[in-house]
C-alpha cells in the first residue's frame, strides 16, 4: 500500500531524527518498519500521521529516541573509517597532481573545519527531522552551509600559500604511494559502506587529474578539464540519487 | 488532569493486559483499547511504552508478513510479563478500592 507524502516524509525524519541521536540502526529499521505498518492500518481507515504523533512530531521523536539506547559503541566503530575517508578526500588529489606537501595551517584548519561542517550537517538534519521547513528553505540552508563550507576551505588554501611554510613535501614517489594508499580507502570504504557513490565520487573527483598526468595539455586547459569533469560527476551522482529516490518513493518530491 | 494523563501512568498495564488476551500488534491494540472505550489522544503514544516493556523483558516480538496488509510486529507476553501483569492487577485491585470509596463517600 501507497502510504501519503506526509506520513512517508515523517517516517523519513523519524529515521533522520534517530540516526542523528546516535542509535542503532537495527532497532531503527524495525520501529520504522513498525510505525509504516500503523500507518498504512491508520490511513486504510482514513485517519493520518497526526494520528499517531498526536500533532507533536517533536515531542514524539523525542519520546521514542528516548525509549531507545544510544549506540556509542557503534558511533565509536563508525570513527576510524570515517576519518580515514576525510583524509583521503583531502590529500588524494594533491598527491596525484604532485602538489601534496603539509603545513602547520593545513594540519591544524582541515581537520577543525571538516569537524565543524560535519557538526553543521548533524545539528541542521536533526532540526529540519522536527521541524517542517519547504523544500525551498531546505535547499537554501544547505547551499548556504555548502558556500560557508567551500569558502572556508579556499581562505586557509591562500593563507597556506601566502603565509606559510611546508615542514613535510613528500617525494613524486611516495605521493604516488599515497594516492595509491587513498585509492585503496575510497574502495575499503565503498565496501564497508555498501554505497556505490562513495566510489563514483571519488572517482570523478580525482579520475580527470589522474589521467592528465599522462597528456600533455597547457595549464589551463587541464584546470577546465579537471574541472568540467568534476561538475559533470557530481551532476550524474545527484541524477542518479535523485532517480533513485524517485522510483522507491514513486509519489514524493 | 484529562483522561489521557491519567491513563499515562496505567498504560503499561493495560497493554500487558490486551497482549495477555493473545498475540497481537500495535494497530490491533488500540481497536481493542478503544472497545474497552480507551481514547487515546495520540494512537503513536502506545509505541514508546511498547519498546519500554520489550526492553525490560516482559513482551516478547516477532515480525510477520501479513497476506493482506502491512508487515507487522506481533507482541506474546513472556513469564516476566505475565507475572508483571499479575502484579499490576492487584496494585489495580487496590488503587482502585481507594478511589472508589473516597469519590463515593464525597457524595
Amino acid at each position: 500500500m501507497v502510504l501519503s507524502r506526509e506520513s512517508e516524509e515523517f517516517i523519513a525524519n523519524l529515521r533522520m531524527y534517530l540516526m542523528t541521536s546516535g542509535k542503532n540502526d537495527h532497532e531503527i529499521n524495525e520501529i520504522a518498519e513498525e510505525l509504516r505498518g500503523h500507518l498504512e492500518d491508520a490511513e486504510s481507515h482514513g485517519k493520518t500521521v497526526d494520528s499517531v504523533t498526536g500533532g507533536s512530531p517533536q515531542t514524539y521523536l523525542e519520546n521514542i529516541s528516548n525509549e531507545m539506547k544510544t549506540d556509542y559503541f557503534g558511533l565509536v566503530r563508525l570513527a576510524p573509517m570515517f576519518i580515514l575517508l576525510l583524509i583521503a578526500y583531502f590529500i588524494t588529489g594533491s598527491a596525484i597532481r604532485g602538489d601534496l606537501n603539509f603545513s602547520l595551517l593545513k594540519l591544524i584548519a582541515y581537520p577543525a573545519i571538516a569537524l565543524l561542517s560535519i557538526g553543521a550537517y548533524i545539528y541542521f538534519f536533526r532540526k529540519m527531522s522536527v521541524a517542517n521547513y519547504s523544500k525551498k528553505k531546505e535547499l537554501s540552508i544547505f547551499i548556504a552551509l555548502q558556500v560557508i563550507i567551500t569558502l572556508s576551505l579556499m581562505a586557509v588554501l591562500f593563507m597556506d600559500i601566502f603565509f606559510f611554510e611546508p615542514f613535510y613535501i613528500p617525494s613524486r614517489e611516495t605521493m604516488w604511494v599515497i594516492a595509491a594508499l587513498g585509492a585503496l580507502v575510497f574502495i575499503a570504504g565503498a565496501i564497508w559502506s555498501k554505497t556505490w557513490f562513495t566510489l563514483i565520487l571519488p572517482l570523478f573527483l580525482f579520475g580527470p587529474d589522474f589521467i592528465l598526468q599522462f597528456l600533455q595539455y597547457s595549464e589551463t586547459t587541464e584546470l577546465i578539464i579537471s574541472a568540467s569533469g568534476l561538475y559533470l560527476g557530481f551532476g550524474i551522482v545527484v541524477l542518479i540519487l535523485y532517480w533513485q529516490n524517485k522510483k522507491q518513493n514513486p509519489h514524493k518530491l | 488532569m484529562s483522561s489521557s494523563q491519567m491513563l499515562k501512568g496505567i498504560l503499561d498495564g493495560c497493554l500487558l493486559g490486551i497482549i495477555h488476551k493473545g498475540e497481537t500488534y500495535g494497530y490491533e491494540m488500540i481497536e481493542k483499547l478503544e472497545i474497552y472505550g480507551f481514547r487515546m489522544v495520540s494512537e503513536g503514544s502506545i509505541y514508546p511504552v511498547l519498546m519500554r516493556l520489550q526492553k525490560d523483558g516482559f513482551v516478547h516480538s516477532v515480525m510477520k508478513e501479513s497476506p493482506s496488509g502491512p508487515k507487522r510486529k506481533y507482541y506474546t507476553l513472556t513469564p516476566a510479563g505475565e507475572e508483571e501483569y499479575e502484579q499490576f492487577k492487584e496494585r489495580w485491585e487496590s488503587l482502585s478500592h481507594s478511589v472508589n470509596r473516597l469519590v463515593k463517600e464525597e457524595n
